[in-house]
């Protein structure tokens, strides 16, 4: 091979290379996002999985089919949790907001939502905030 | 007798378990409960299928009580 020749070879592999060091660079903040959202999308199935074997299997059922679950405190009342939200069913429109601090994934928050109802609605009561 | 304790976190939970034949086990437990304590979080023992009660370091029997759980801290949203 001539040396002219040599020279193209060795342009081409630098350009190539160069081309591929910056691709990785501006790759890096993606790939740093997916690793985040898998993390986060495992937390999520942890929390999930301890969440079930905390349910009755009527609330497991409930949860499975319609992402949600009731639950009856010692008083009487009926509860719905959701992810986002409390509803108390033997009142209209009453809402409630609470929430885990820190950040942990739903199903976790959800379940300590419903152990705190279920032992101590009283605090739950003072806890939350009621949406009018 | 050995037991598990879930504390939940970011990563889902995080699991430690005890053994009653290994007094430093328990030990390590009863500072889980202490921590959880200071950070204002309720620790719940599972009684039954789908049921849970509220259980305090002074309540706890580590022969009794074998699945505990850390809940999170909860604030009004």
């Amino acid at each position: 091979m001539s040396a002219a020749a040599w020279w193209a070879v060795g342009a081409a592999v630098f350009v190539m290379g160069a081309v591929a060091m910056s691709a990785g660079f501006r790759l890096r903040p993606v790939r740093w996002a997916g690793d985040a959202l898998a993390r986060r999308r495992e937390a999520e199935m942890r929390a999930e999985v301890l969440l079930l074997s905390w349910l009755s299997p009527g609330q497991r059922e409930q949860y499975r089919s319609r992402g949600c679950f009731d639950v009856v405190t010692p008083g009487g009342n009926r509860y719905r949790i959701w992810p986002w939200k409390v509803a108390r069913l033997n009142v209209r429109r009453c809402t409630y907001c609470i929430e885990a601090t820190p950040w942990v994934p739903a199903a976790d928050e959800m379940l300590a939502k419903k152990l705190l109802l279920e032992t101590d609605e009283r605090r739950f009561l003072a806890t939350a905030h009621r949406n009018r | 007798m050995t037991g598990s304790i879930h504390i939940a976190d970011m990563q889902g939970d995080t699991t430690r378990t005890w053994d009653t034949a290994d007094p430093e086990t328990v030990r390590e437990i009863e500072e889980v409960f202490r921590e959880a304590q200071r950070a204002g979080r309720l620790v719940y023992r599972q009684t039954g299928e789908g049921k849970g009660e509220q259980v305090t370091l002074k309540t706890w029997d580590p022969d009794e009580h074998t699945e505990l759980m850390v809940a999170p801290r909860l604030v009004g949203g």
